[in-house]
């Protein structure tokens, strides 16, 4: 079996306890507006990224794609991903490192543990391991419990970044080889949460609580965007839920930030990916929600 | 005394100290004293001229009070303010010398190596420094353009012309030859559990033995004199104080001066038995030490927590001192190291086992680490020894005080360092007794002779041989001259050696290099080739020391001298010397073999041949191929397979070297030395371009560490890649800097990471790292603004400085090497 995954990031620090290795699958059935990885959303094997600020102009595109993908219009570079079958010959031959691919090959459990193993002795000493994210890592549950299986066995520790939008059992299959969930709380009100990430929140509460009863280690994540989720009623709710799932770790505000914009342009995604720009918040306007959080009785884990 | 008066204390001394530094141009009273001695010794043996000039600088340097400090001595009595003509004068003179330059300069003058880097650590110019860079950035700006001139030539023309010269004394010294132990300590725990006139007697004994031989008569005379000056030194050092305590009006201060007058008086002679008698003593014979060295001497402190925890311990018992006093003490001792002229790269060593296997960090490592915290100066250039079993506390406070930014401390490995001497046939106790002496260079507490460089290879400058057929290349290399030279100290302390080069070695055209099998044996060869002299060179060595080198103030306190009769370098010292071979510039080759393999023997884009061409045009017009190469080779220090066995194979061929000099039999302990100070600068200078894209003139990479913004995948993929060199053959001195973001290890958590980055890393048999946390935009706005930023400090070669300080090349590399933040 192989796993559709489109990078390995060394030395995560943000996802998980410790120094984490994070391995990110691609293929997410959300598409939040204010996705910070959208080259993960969709579930086609490979996306190619085109960084225009590196590009040197050398031409060796041009001459080299069989396909023609590359051409110039008004003197910028465009490039035609519906052709590019990732033969990659572009990308090595690009002087700027410009170009690239990014998980067109997909990945046996062996070569996601091969990589991840290099980072070995930093996960023991730190108390990290490794983290499964995306995309939605559990849109190939069938893969993650194999990695999870394989990442157990030789006592790397795992856990999981996913929106929990799936059915329970999917879960409960690898639930045993996770030690930690990390599961987004996007939106308190289900219609609002349908309409920025395409589906509601039901079931992802359902999820939480089933996941906390059985005795599993859930830290609640949640994305703020100034101007669609900052309000008192979802910061009264995530409240809630940290008292609801008692055995969780509790909850973390992630402001929102603007990395992901940048990725529609690099991965060309304007046409197939629906997003948001927002301004990202001041540190005393997160300081003044975890403080609304906690003031509602919220276990939050920020600083 | 409150903590808030003793940090004020200490604030008040560290403003005084750097200002100092930032302001005034010193000259030499060496020379002169030197001189007159030497004058009247001439037709005496070299020792006892030797000794008998150093007892002449001690007994006639000026002894300076200074504000604010309570801790008494200074350098600065040998090293007077003078006063300088003003900026456009010195510029104006400047001018004329480029002119002159520019007017007689042949081609090969064009590329000729800096030799050393103007720092104002190892300035001993006539201008301030500060000057001298903007000098050089303005005529930079303006003649070069309109003369073709570079600011290489630029810099190294007037950092060879701003020097003071010291005529017919800078002779007389220089002929002697005049060499001081350097990147040595002077074995602090004998004098402080003994004390001076202990010594001194000792001395008086053998001197009065029956059937003494000429030989050791002449030592133990030298030894004698010396020995008297330096209790001289001491007591004259306690009058100076008594008066000014005589003249002081003000009453608390008076009683500080009293105190330092009393205690000098009292250590001259006797036993030290408090902490602050122990400090003072120590202090006073380091400042004596360095200021009989032309330029000042890489003396280190050791294992200063070790020596000083018995004094310490009994003071706190007894109610003598307090925690803060004492830190003041400490923090006084560190600031005052930061002293004009006194700041040449100074070393300390804190916590790693002790000789019997326990845990050394205790009261003193922390008080140490305090300092270092309060003080945010770039010396005593602190390592801490980690080992296995070091306490929690203690990898705790290491971690929040590298955290600050300030460079200090560094760490080093005791499972590696104290391991590869013992593994080089030192008993166990004494290998774990080292220290890193000036930077990282490793040595045993009180019991060696020296560090000395017997041999180096360049790495890349191997490549180049092999792209050249063993032909004509600019290859940097230790200078050497013919073999008839005299023997000769110059100004800045540097000894010449006669030294044997190898003869040229033709390992095939590039054509008959037709696989990366051929290619990797040619570079064997001329790797092997290339230090085929080391045994020769080490000869010579061992000559030049026994029959040139003294240093009487180092005999006297170096284990085994005193016993044995003989002089330090003469074989007196428990262990003879550590003989480094550096290597110098790893991940350039690595990286550039890399290029080849893929480019060439791999993907066959370009042929050798026209690797080299684009090589031999320094990439000009070639500049699509040389981004393609840069951006698309694999290159070290990202945990691939590939590249890090190039980088294992070149390295384990040099340490094979290294250890075949040991089997020859020759004195000391020959080591493997991948460390860099600033030469991985000064060979990047004059290195051709490099097959990794390297332009002619860039920097070549430091230490084993991967080349800069080549290491893409964070910082355990890098320390991945270096860990997989053999530690056992590095058995020198080594360096590794990484660079880390600041948010990266922010807060709890972040130091959590670290530490356990660290523990890991060592656990991986990592040898030494130090670390820069400090973002790209402050060094950029540094640069720009530089008064904004006095205190920037970042970790160099294997040593600290103020950014400010750095050459502008220097500055631009750290930069360079902090950019790669993912």
């Amino acid at each position: 079996m192989k796993g559709n995954i489109f990078e390995i990031q060394h030395f995560s620090v943000n996802d998980g306890p410790g120094i984490r290795t994070t391995v990110f699958f691609k293929g997410c059935q959300l598409h939040c507006l204010w996705c910070h990885n959208p080259e993960s959303i969709d579930d086609k094997p490979g996306e190619f990224a085109f960084v225009a600020s590196k590009c040197v102009g050398c031409g060796s595109c041009f001459r080299i794609c069989p396909e023609g993908c590359h051409s110039i219009a008004d003197g910028k570079h465009i490039i035609d991903r519906e052709k590019c079958t990732f033969c990659g010959k572009c990308v090595k031959m690009c002087s700027g490192s410009a170009l690239s691919i990014y998980g067109d090959k997909g990945m046996t459990v062996e070569e996601v543990m091969s990589e991840v193993s290099k980072d070995r002795s930093y996960y023991d000493e730190s108390g990290g391991g490794i983290t499964l994210s995306g995309g939605e890592p559990m849109m190939q549950s069938g893969f993650v419990r194999e990695l999870a299986e394989a990442a157990c066995a030789v006592g790397i520790s795992v856990a999981i970044e996913t929106n929990a939008c799936c059915k329970y059992s999917y879960l409960d299959d690898v639930k045993n080889y996770i030690d930690l969930f990390l599961v987004d709380w996007k939106a308190s009100d289900p219609a609002k949460h349908k309409e920025y990430t395409g589906m509601s929140n039901e079931i992802i509460y359902e999820n939480l609580c089933r996941l906390n009863d059985s005795g599993k280690k859930v830290l609640l994540r949640c994305p703020i965007i100034p101007g669609y989720n900052d309000n008192e009623d979802h910061f009264r709710k995530i409240a809630e839920i940290t008292k609801r799932l008692d055995k969780s770790i509790g909850a973390e505000l992630l402001p929102y930030h603007s990395m992901g914009v940048g990725k529609i342009e690099k991965f060309g995604l304007e046409d197939r990916v629906r997003y948001i720009v927002a301004k990202p918040p001041a540190k005393e306007t997160v300081e003044e929600w975890v403080r609304k959080c906690r003031s509602y009785g919220g276990r939050m884990v920020n600083e | 005394m409150t903590k808030k008066t003793m940090e004020k204390r200490v604030h008040e001394l560290r403003e005084y100290v750097e200002y100092n530094n930032n302001n005034g141009v010193y000259k030499s009273d060496f020379f002169r004293l030197a001189g007159e001695s030497l004058r009247e010794t001439k037709d005496e043996p070299r020792q006892l001229r030797r000794a008998k000039a150093t007892a002449h600088l001690l007994d006639n340097v000026d002894l300076l009070v200074q504000p604010y400090e309570v801790l008494g001595g200074t350098i600065a009595g040998m090293y007077p303010k003078v006063a300088m003509p003003e900026y456009e004068v010195r510029k104006k003179e400047a001018e004329e010398v480029i002119l002159h330059y520019i007017d007689s300069r042949t081609d090969e003058d064009k590329n000729k190596s800096r030799i050393t880097v103007y720092s104002r650590i190892h300035y001993h110019g006539n201008i301030d420094y500060k000057q001298l860079q903007q000098i050089i950035k303005e005529l930079t700006e303006e003649m070069g353009n309109q003369y073709g001139v570079t600011r290489l030539e630029i810099s190294r023309e007037l950092e060879q012309y701003f020097n003071w010269d010291f005529g017919e004394d800078a002779q007389l010294v220089g002929e002697l030859p005049w060499e001081v132990s350097n990147h040595n300590d002077i074995n602090p725990p004998k004098f402080l559990s003994r004390g001076l006139a202990d010594i001194r007697d000792e001395i008086r004994g053998h001197l009065a033995e029956k059937d003494l031989s000429a030989e050791k008569k002449e030592f133990y005379e030298s030894v004698s004199i010396v020995m008297d000056s330096i209790i001289g030194f001491v007591g004259r050092y306690g009058k100076t104080f008594a008066e000014a305590a005589e003249k002081e009006q003000d009453a608390e201060r008076k009683q500080e001066l009293q105190k330092i007058a009393d205690t000098l008086a009292k250590v001259a002679t006797g036993k030290p038995e408090t902490f602050f008698e122990a400090i003072q003593l120590l202090w006073v014979l380091y400042v004596g030490f360095n200021m009989q060295a032309c330029a000042g001497t890489t003396s280190a402190f050791s294992r200063f927590d070790q020596y000083m925890l018995p004094f310490y311990e009994n003071d706190i018992k007894k109610g003598l001192i307090t925690e803060d006093e004492a830190l003041l003490y400490v923090c006084n001792l560190f600031a005052k190291i930061n002293e004009p002229k006194m700041r040449v790269v100074i070393a300390m060593t804190i916590g790693g086992q002790k000789p019997d296997g326990g845990d050394g960090a205790n009261e003193v490592t922390k008080l140490c680490l305090k300092a270092v915290q309060l003080l945010r100066q770039p010396y005593p250039n602190v390592g801490a020894r980690l080992f296995n079993g070091s306490a929690e506390w203690y990898y705790d406070m290491i971690v929040e005080t590298m955290k600050l930014g300030a460079g200090n401390p560094m760490i080093l490995n005791d499972e590696v360092l104290a391991g590869n001497l013992f593994r080089g046939g030192f008993p166990l106790e004494d290998a774990r007794d080292y220290v890193n002496v000036g930077c990282v260079e490793t040595m045993i507490m009180g019991k060696v002779a020296g560090w000395l460089n017997v041999d180096d290879v360049d790495y890349a400058g191997v490549l180049l041989k092999v792209m050249n057929n063993g032909g004509d290349t600019i290859y940097y290399t230790t200078e050497s001259c013919p073999e008839d030279t005299p023997i000769f100290t110059n100004q800045k302390g540097f000894s010449n050696f006669p030294y044997v080069m190898p003869e040229e070695l033709h390992t095939g055209k590039l054509e008959e290099l037709d696989t990366f099998h051929k290619f990797m044996e040619a570079y064997k060869l001329q790797m092997y080739n290339s230090l085929s002299k080391s045994k020769e060179r080490s000869d010579i060595c061992d000559r030049i020391l026994k029959e040139y080198w003294f240093d009487p103030y180092a005999s006297i306190f170096t284990d085994d001298c005193l016993e044995k009769g003989i002089d330090i370098y003469g074989g007196g010292a428990k262990y003879y010397g550590m003989k480094e071979i550096i290597g110098t510039g790893l991940a350039t080759a690595a990286d550039s073999i890399a290029a080849i393999k893929k480019f060439v023997y791999e993907d066959k884009i370009f042929t050798l041949r026209q690797m080299k061409e684009m090589m031999d045009a320094n990439y000009e017009g070639y500049e699509n191929e040389r981004l393609l190469i840069q951006n698309q080779t694999p290159c070290y220090g990202n945990g691939i397979e590939d590249t890090d066995r190039i980088a294992t194979t070149i390295s384990g061929w040099y340490f094979d070297c290294v250890d075949r000099l040991n089997k020859q039999g020759i004195e000391g302990f020959s080591v493997a030395s991948s460390y860099s100070y600033t030469s991985q600068l000064l060979i990047g200078e004059v290195t051709p371009a490099t097959p990794n894209g390297r332009r002619s003139g860039d920097t070549i990479s430091n230490s084993i560490t991967p080349s800069h913004g080549r290491d893409v995948k964070g910082p355990t993929l890098s320390l991945g890649s270096v860990t997989k060199i053999d530690y056992k053959g590095l058995n020198g001195a080594t360096t590794v800097n990484l660079k880390l973001n600041p948010t990266l290890i922010k807060g709890q958590r972040g130091s959590d990471n670290l530490k356990a980055l660290i523990k890991a890393y060592f656990k991986n048999m990592g040898v030494q790292l130090q670390l820069n946390i400090v973002d790209e935009a402050t060094l950029r706005d540094a640069q720009v603004n530089p008064d904004e930023h006095n205190n920037l400090i970042v970790r160099v070669g294997g040593y600290c400085e103020y950014f400010n300080n750095l050459d502008k090349k220097l500055q631009d590399e750290v930069i360079a090497h902090i950019v790669q933040d993912l």
